[in-house]
This record gives structure tokens, sequence and C-alpha cells, in this order.
């Protein structure tokens, strides 16, 4: 046990520090990109309908420090990046933090609320499947995870908008609702971008969770308990499943980092106020701070949840192979 | 080797029809404007958001374009740009998983980790900030999705050299005084291609999504010129007048991609029971 | 368990489904707003979504009411002498929002900071025409200009000409942007929720007495436009700005939201002069008599907007002319005789930029490109997003582009801004490096002429002249509308030019 743990903390310890590097990469990748992206943040600052004076222009950079070369622009950065300072916004020196702050929880929200659905479904669906394989509703539901997989989330989400929204008026079609101001009406609100983001994560964990159970249940153990006369439900479900359970909690908890960056689209779709929609707007608007801030937010919460992710896994048991899908 | 793979995907019927799909999509990609009846970029100002007639058999889009013809006209734009995604992927990811697996242990380490960071970039986010830099096209385009892609056939690649390179016959071959090029292009190659395969199905499907996900947000190919992902963002707008403008290019669009995940479905299956268990 | 737990959450919430919920009683307005302001200095023009937010916290010395004249605000009266050249305000009692009297040394303050030379305000170059402002008294201010203007009152009525108070600007030299806003307007600033609302609340030192009757105005932000829409049938705000035009014809049909419309924006192609072809104006010419504004209207903006067939000057405005207003028409064959003319039988190829961001840009652009392809013209759309197609535009960088704009002020000198050559040879509003001696006599003359007789008959001769070189192509005017729940009243869509300034009504809107 002793032994087991210290070499559990020194590959911690060796993953953190892999994470803090990469980190620092994207960082500076993030950093080098925006500066050499053509659009100029300081004219759409002084007003995209009018025509500020060459004098304007010159002191707005100056007072943005733009001016500056570019390395000591960067060294101020790494500098104030320790400090945990992501800097003031282009636009109105509002500090990015805060920024970040009133849009990651709307993300996390989401992602978290997609996932869960994303398991309610993904995961019946393919214990069903895996005990009924070969069966028709195997196959119907292969074929549903499949579909779910393909179409993209932006017509799913219309789908739904269709049918709940402007046919059967169940629910409203779009838009955030600050939970303060009403909460029955803020999780109505999140029902729709929760189920689009989530019926499409679903077919992959539903695809995980049925290969999974059949590898198990082709195991030794699991013939052995049989013949000793256990019934099938209690083998599947104090034996199969939680012997299944970890390569499913691997991908889930995959997808849920690959959703820190991957609810663009349905922030867009939905109106709903996340870090996604802060950081499109910002790209466009060439806001460097901010996009750097957001991007390194998303990148930390990836890189921060994969590794929780492989520490689970090493914690829970190391002998079990990896499934990379 | 690839007919008996073909000969057998046939066999199933799900795999036949997506293989049917794909080839007829990749038709019309070729021959698309001799096929479409009408002209995709005739504005016509007395045909706005109408339903399907004897003229326009699907009906009209906003401007009054036929929207049969932009249908068929907008497959090109996308096979092209998920193609030529998928190759610049491939031979790039591909080299960088070679340099991974096979090459001298700091380039290897080096590789891998850059590898490992690119992987942090959420996918579309690495798109909207690259479409920043170029004037948006085909080829921008694809160079773009492609670079998003680089990483998960890097992946592919460098665990199945790592995994062929430990082979015992490979190590004969070394010892015996191959080079290395030799050794690489002989053996590494051809028995890397089956999971490279079928990453390649995989990445095609996606840079469909993410190329339609980008001009969905106005990004991607950009009007006149008509692209499929472009016509459901803009039918969004419609949706309360006009649903079936939404109803077309989203159908057309789900099939396709449906079909080339259901090929590299059936390719994974047939090709899997070759790839010891990972 | 947990799982059962969610669904039962999930259907539970399903459950209490029920009209859109209306928002708590009490006399708070909710105002969605197309877009987030993206700074607090109202010197800085960056959008007009935040002059809906300025005009309900400051005023200026005049401010334009909602029936489309100057009105007096924080000067209660004022006098132009008669060479022109001296305008002296006298100021009325009123208060900041900070209890400090208005007078006119922030008056001089705030000018002085708009006019200093490293100065960031959009509209500079408008005050460039006064020579110093002096303070006569703690209650009268005298602007001395270099040349007689009779326009230049009206640039003190634009939203970002607003007085703040002297100490305010002492102190937030540098923070402009992020400093809590001080103004003498109906509302105070009460705080800003980045992404979520800005909110502010009733000034009860407001100079106008009884007003304004709602205790707060909630921002919030929907640069989505089905959201917006959604938001103002739903109830969960009870007025909207920028109605998409395809939203319209719904919006007019539901009994609990009513449409406040008039023609504002006016959309345009301007050319570059340095770029061969377009510096003939028969090449011009051509132009003007190929494209269809008709089909522009009914395809690019869904039948919504008014064509122009002449100039962009509102009926009512000075330099309007029934008979002047279909100057041009469609007539392809004359078209073509005016490219044969100028040396271009056989068309020519040209950049046209536009942006994919906004759809009735894209669609104009589009539409455009199908018309000059009658006449020989190929154009090559470049189409980036806003940001980039603005650095562009800015910069000269294309053969010929699409803008949409307005007049920044209803005095005819706001052709100025499209027409003269001047100092700034390239704008976002003219056509790059167009410069007409006879243009700039005349807009000169306009604008320091006192008598109206003579004025009249000054921009009746300008017209003549832009509509015969045609610089500027105008194609229509764009629909602005503000859609406003049926309990509200007292919100004015102020008339054509002064759409975007419909916040000064504010201080007049009631919830029923």
């Amino acid at each position: 046990m002793k032994g087991k743990l210290t070499s559990l903390s020194l590959l911690t310890a060796r993953k953190l520090f892999t994470a803090l590097v990469q980190l620092y990469v994207i960082a500076t990748l993030v950093f080098s990109l925006m500066y050499v992206m053509p659009g100029d943040p300081v004219r759409l600052l002084l007003g995209s309908d009018s025509n500020p004076s060459p004098e304007a222009i010159a002191a707005m950079r100056s007072k943005l420090g733009l001016d500056q070369p570019v390395l000591t622009q960067y060294a101020h950065w790494l500098r104030d990046m320790l400090h945990f300072d992501f800097g003031q916004s282009v636009f109105d020196g509002y500090p990015v933090i805060n920024y970040i702050r009133s849009g990651l929880p709307n993300t996390l929200e989401l992602a978290l609320a997609a996932i869960l659905v994303a398991i309610v479904i993904g995961v019946p669906l393919g214990i069903v499947s895996a005990l009924r394989r070969g069966t028709p509703i195997d196959a119907v539901s292969t074929s549903v995870s499949t579909v779910g997989m393909s179409v993209p989330v932006y017509i799913l989400g219309a789908l739904f908008v269709v049918l709940f929204s402007l046919h059967l008026h169940w629910l409203p079609s779009s838009g955030y609702m600050d939970f303060s101001r009403n909460p029955v009406e803020h999780f109505r609100r999140l029902v729709l971008p929760a189920f689009t983001l989530g019926f499409g994560l679903s077919a992959s964990i539903s695809r995980m969770t049925r290969s999974s159970m059949l590898d198990i249940l082709s195991r030794d153990f699991v013939r052995t308990l049989r013949a000793k006369g256990m019934s099938e439900r209690r083998i599947v479900w104090r034996h199969v499943l939680r012997n299944a359970a970890i390569p499913i909690v691997t991908i889930i908890g995959l997808q849920l980092g690959n959703l820190m960056g991957g609810t663009v689209l349905v922030e867009a779709m939905f109106n709903w106020p996340g870090l996604s929609t802060l950081l499109v707007d910002a790209v466009s608007k060439r806001n460097y701070p901010l996009v750097q801030g957001g991007i390194l937010t998303i990148a930390a919460l990836y890189i921060l949840i994969n590794l929780g992710v492989d520490l689970l896994y090493g914690l829970l048991d190391p002998r079990i192979r990896r499934k990379r899908t | 080797m690839s007919q008996r793979i073909l000969l057998q995907l046939c066999r199933r019927p799900v795999t036949c029809a997506s293989l049917v799909v794909v080839a007829l999509v990749v038709l019309v990609a070729i021959f698309g404007r001799e096929l479409a009846p009408c002209d995709p970029y005739l504005i016509d100002q007395s045909a706005v958001n109408q339903g399907s007639s004897a003229l326009h058999w699907l009906g009209t889009d906003e401007l009054g374009r036929d929207l049969l013809s932009r249908l068929l006209a907008g497959i090109r734009p996308t096979v092209l740009v998920s193609l030529g995604a998928t190759l610049f992927a491939a031979v790039f990811g591909t080299a960088l998983g070679l340099a991974g697996g096979y090459g001298p242990a700091p380039l290897a380490f080096f590789v891998m980790r850059g590898v490992d960071i690119l992987l942090c970039f959420p996918p579309i986010l690495l798109a909207l900030l690259a479409v920043g830099f170029w004037p948006s096209g085909i080829g921008s385009l694809a160079i773009v999705i492609g670079i998003v892609y680089v990483p998960h056939f890097a992946r592919v690649s460098q665990s199945a050299v790592a995994r062929v390179v430990q082979q015992e016959y490979v190590q004969a071959e070394l010892a015996m005084g191959a080079t290395w090029p030799r050794v690489v292009s002989v053996v590494v190659l051809p028995n890397v291609l089956s999971p490279l395969v079928v990453q390649a199905t995989l990445t095609v499907a996606e840079a469909i999504l993410l190329e339609s996900g980008l001009s969905f947000l106005g990004l991607g190919i950009v009007p006149p010129e008509p692209s499929w992902g472009q016509m459901i963002g803009t039918a969004q707008d419609y949706l309360s007048q006009h649903p079936m403008y939404l109803f077309w290019p989203s159908l057309c669009l789900a099939l396709t991609v449906l079909s080339v995940n259901l090929i590299g479905d059936g390719l994974r299956d047939l090709l899997d029971p070759r790839l010891s268990k990972s | 368990m947990k799982r059962l737990l969610y669904v039962a959450l999930m259907v539970l919430s399903l459950g209490l489904c029920g009209t859109g919920a209306a928002h708590a009683a009490g006399n708070t307005l909710y105002f969605g707003l197309s877009g987030e302001p993206s700074t607090m200095d109202p010197f800085i023009m960056t959008g007009t979504t935040f002059r809906t937010v300025k005009l309900a916290i400051f005023r200026g010395l005049v401010n334009y009411g909602v029936d489309g004249k100057l009105s007096p605000e924080l000067a209660q009266s004022y006098e132009l002498s008669p060479d022109g050249k001296t305008l002296t305000f006298h100021l009325r009692d009123a208060k900041f929002h900070d209890g400090s009297t208005v007078t006119a040394a922030d008056v001089k303050a705030t000018f002085d900071h708009i006019m200093a030379p490293n100065s960031t305000a959009s509209f500079r170059n408008q005050f460039l025409i006064v020579d110093h402002v002096d303070v006569v008294d703690p209650k009268t201010i005298r602007f001395v200009l270099k040349q007689p203007s009779v326009s230049f009152i009206h640039y003190l009525a634009l939203p970002e000409a607003v007085i703040v108070p002297a100490a305010w600007l002492a102190k937030h030299k540098d923070d402009a942007g992020t400093a809590t806003p001080i103004g003498a307007g109906p509302f105070k600033f009460v705080r800003w929720t980045r992404g979520r609302e800005l909110v502010v609340q009733k000034f009860d030192g407001y100079y106008k007495k009884g007003k304004p009757y709602v205790d707060e105005i909630v921002y919030n932000f929907y640069s989505d436009e089905n959201t917006r829409v959604n938001a103002i049938k739903s109830g969960d705000v009870d007025i909207i700005d920028y109605v998409p035009s395809r939203s319209l014809a719904e919006l007019q049909k539901d009994p609990d939201v009513r449409l406040e419309r008039t023609l504002g924006p006016f959309m345009g192609i301007v050319f570059n002069m340095h770029s061969k072809p377009f510096a003939n104006a028969d090449v011009r010419r051509a132009i003007a008599y190929t494209v269809d504004r008709d089909a522009i209207v009914k395809t690019a903006v869904d039948g919504v907007g008014t064509p122009i067939w002449g100039l962009a000057i509102p009926q009512g405005y000075l330099g309007y002319s029934d008979a002047k207003k279909n100057f041009y028409k469609v007539d392809i064959a004359r078209a073509k005789q005016l490219m044969a003319q100028a040396g271009y039988p056989n068309g020519f190829e040209a950049r046209l930029v536009a942006t994919s961001q906004y759809s009735f840009y894209s669609k104009i652009a589009v539409v455009l490109q199908a018309q000059l392809a009658q006449i020989g013209i190929k154009l090559k759309l470049d189409m980036p997003d806003w940001t980039t197609r603005t650095s562009k535009v800015a910069g000269g960088d294309y053969d010929l582009a699409i803008i949409g704009d307005v007049g920044e002020v209803t005095d005819p000198d706001w052709l100025s801004n499209v027409y003269y050559g001047g100092k700034v040879p390239v704008r976002l509003s003219n056509s790059a490096y167009f410069d007409d001696p006879e243009i700039d006599r005349l807009l000169d003359e306009g604008r320091a002429s006192v008598d109206p007789a003579k004025r009249a008959v000054v921009y009746q001769q300008f017209v003549d002249r832009a509509l015969d070189l045609s610089p500027v192509l105008f194609l229509m005017w764009r629909d602005q509308s503000y859609a406003v729940r049926s309990n509200v009243t007292g919100f004015t869509n102020m008339p054509a030019f002064l759409s975007f300034q419909s916040g000064y009504s504010l201080e007049n809107t009631r919830l029923k």
C-alpha cells in the first residue's frame, strides 16, 4: 500500500508538472496568435462609426500599452499571469478575471447539465443494448446513438426548438433568466440547451457502456458466478456494473473536458451567456486579454479534468487496460 | 486487400447503404453544378421564401434562389474542405506520429507533448482564431480544420507505430541492417494503415461538422458560395415562415455524416480483430 | 438513485410550464439591448446601443427632443451672434448625480477634454471649429468659433457631447471607461454586471420635476436576434431595439406587443477614388443606373425598407426636394453606354468589401454582385468579420464598400461627414480620397450661412452636384424599429436619423 501511494504521488507530481508546462506553452501560443491577427481593436474601441484623429489613435494605443515592443508586452503579461492578473479588457479596462467569473459558472452549469442528461440517456441505453445484444433493441439503440453522434448540434437544437417550443409551447426557445430573478424559469431555460448538448454526448457514453459491459460479461469470473447459480440480475447489478464502471467514468470525464470548449455553438444558439460566448465576441473584437484569459481558463479546466480522470483511473484499478475511443 | 474489405462492407446492409450515400455525395460533388436544375446564384425577387413548386422542387431561399440547386452546389465545398482537411491532417499527423513512435527519444518526447498541447485547444475556438488569419476560402478552411485534427492522427499513428516497432520481425530486420526509411515504408506503414483509415473516416465526419459549424456561425464558407452549414444558419432565421428551408440541408448534412460514421464503424469492426486490443 | 433524483427534478421543471415569466411587479423597466456596451466613457461612440444607456444617464447643453428638434436641456436658452461665430448658453439650475450643481466650469472642462489634441473623443473633428470656450460666469458659457457655423450647435446635441462634472474628469482622466459615470440625466448609474445587466435608477434631483416616471431601468443584453424577439414576446423585457426585419410581421400580429417604426439609417456604396475605374464619374453614374434598389429591398431585407433613388436626405430635412427624389432609375442601356464612354465597354473586375457578420450586408453584397454583372463589372466579394471590415474600410482597403450610416445631426451639415474632402481623406462613411473643391466650397458656405433662404439655395446646389458626380451611391433606408409591450407608454422612436437617440424618451416612459 505504501509503495502504491508513493508511486501515485510521484505520478501526480509528474503529471502536474507536465500540466503546468502545457499551460505555459498554450498561453504563449495564444499570446502570439492574437498579435499576428489582422484587425485592430483600437479602431473598434474608438468607435466604428466615427473618424478618430491619428493623435487619438496613438494616445489610445499607448494607454493600452500596445505600442511597446512585443517582447516587453509579453514579459509584463507573464508577470501579471503569475499573480493571476489576466489584465484588463481592451475596451473598458474591466478586469478580465471578472468577465471570466461572470461567464464561467454559466458554461459549467450548462456542461454539467448536459453531462447529466448524457448519463441519464446513455448509460441505461448502453446497459440495455449490452444485455440484449443482438436483439432488435440492441440495433435500435445503437442506431439512435449513432444518429445522435452524426447530427450536428445546431440541427438537433433547431429540431428541439421546433418541437418543444414552436409546436408544443412547453419550453422557451432561448434566452437566459437569472436564477435570483426567477429560479423556475432559470431551469426551464436550461432544459433545451442541456438536452441538445447532452443528446449527442449520450451516444459515445452509451457506446462505451455497451462495449465495456460486453467485455466484462465475457470474463471468466462472470461465468464462474453463473455456474455458482447467482441470478443474472445480481451478477449484473453487483459485479458487472461495478467493474464496467471504470472505462465509463473515464469517458464521462473526457467528454466533460471536451465540453469546456465545446459549448460554443449551443451557447450561440440559445443565447446562453457562458464563457464561450464571451470568447467568441472577444475574438471578433480582437480583445486580446480577454481571449487569452478565456482560452487559458478553458485549457486549464480541460487539463485539470483530464488529470483528474487519469489519476482516478490509476487509483481505481491500474490493471485494467485503457480503452481509448 | 482493400477490395476484399470493400466487398465485406457491402455485405452488411447498413454499411452498404452508407457506401451508396457517400458515393452519391462524391458524384454530386464532382458533377453537381451540371446536375442542378437552376442556377444556384440566380436571385429572383419575385420568388422569395417559397415552398415546393413545379419550377423549384424544394422551394426557394430568402433571395429567391432555388434550394435544390444550392443544395447540390453546396456539396462540393463541403466535400473538398473535409477531404482536404483529412488529407492534411493524415499526412502531417502520421508524420508526427512516426517521429513520436519511432524517432529518437528527445524528438519523440517533444513531438508528443506538442500534440498533447494542440489537443488542449477546443477545436472550434482554434478554428475561430485561425479563420481570422486567412481570407476565407476552401483552401484555407481545409488547412485550418486539418490543423485541428493533426493531433488525432498523430496519436493514432504513434501508438500503432510504437506497437509495430516492438514486434520481433521488425527488430530482426533492423538487426539485419535494414535502413530505417526502408523499414518504415515496407514494414511500419502498411501495418499502421488500418487504424489510420478508421481515423480518417472519423475525421471526415468531424471535419464536415466543424466546417458546417463555422459556416453556421457565418465564418466558414462565405456567400455567395453555398454551403450546407451556411444554409442551415440562415434558415434558422426563417423557421416560422419557411420551415422546409431548414429541413432539406439539415437532412442532407445529417445523412452524409451518418453514412460516413457508419462506414467508419463497419471498417473498425472488420479491421479490429487484426489490431491487438490496446 | 442520484439519477432518479435528477430525472425527477427535470420532470418537475418541465411540469412547471406555463406562460413565460412576467417579471416581478414594481416600477422597473426591462430593456433588451442588441449589444453590450464596451465602455462607459460617454465621449466615445462605440455603437448605437450604448446611446440608449447614455441618454438615460447624461444630458448635454442641448439634446434632440422627441419631436426631432433641438431642445434646451442643461442650457435653458442660447443665442448665436449675428456673425455666426459666437454661441452663448445660459445654464439652468440643475444637479449632477453626485449632488453638485452644474456650472459653466463643468461645461468648459468637458469640452476642453473633448477637444484636447490627444483626446479619444469620437467627434473631436466636429469640434475643431472651436477656437476656445469661455466661462463668462457660473451660469453662462460662451463658445467662440474660428469660422461662422450655424450647424455647430447641433453637434452639441450629440450624446457624445454630454456634460460631466469637472471634478469627475479631473479624477478619472485615465479610466473614464470603467469609472462610475456621473451625469445630469434622469437616471443614475447603479451597477453593470458584465454579460448580464446594466442597472440605472431614478434620479430624484432631475431638473425636470416629476420625471422620470419609472423607478429603475434594467438593461439586459441580447445580441442574438431570435432571442431578443422571443424576450419581448414572452414579456421578459418591456422594450427591445433593432427588431430584425423578418420578425416585424409576427410582432405586428402579437396583441401584447406594439411596434415603433421609423426609417432611420441608410445603406449605400462608397467608392475608392484611387481605384482607377471609380475615379471616373461616368463609371459611378453607370452603376447608379444599374443598381435596382427595389430588388435589393425586396430580397436583401425581406421587403422592409424604402429604396433611395437620389440622395439620402429625409423628408423635412433641409436639402430634401420631391423633384430630385427619383433622380436615378434602372436604365441598363444608358449604363452600358456610360461604361463605354468611360472606356470600359467590357467592364472590369473590382473588390467589394462588406461583412459576413450582418446578414443584410452580406445579402446586399450578393445581390449587387448579380446586378453589376449586367454591365460587365465582375465583383469579388470580400466579406470578413465586422472588426476586419471596419479596419479595411477605415483604411481605404477596398475598391467599393457597403456602408450603413446615419446623419449624426439633423442639420444638413451631416453631409460633410460623407462628402467633404478635408484633412482626413479616408473615413468610415465617405468614399476614400474623394475631394471635390466645389463640393467642399458649397458645404462650407452652407455651414456658415446665417440666412435660411440662402442656405436652402446653397444646399440645392450641393444636391445637384452630388447627384451628378455620384461619389456615394445610396441604396435604401433601413427600417429601424423598437418593439414595446402594450403596457408601456411614453417611449418614442425618434424620427429618421434620431432613431438611435430614442433613449432620450426614457424619461417619458411609463409602465401601466
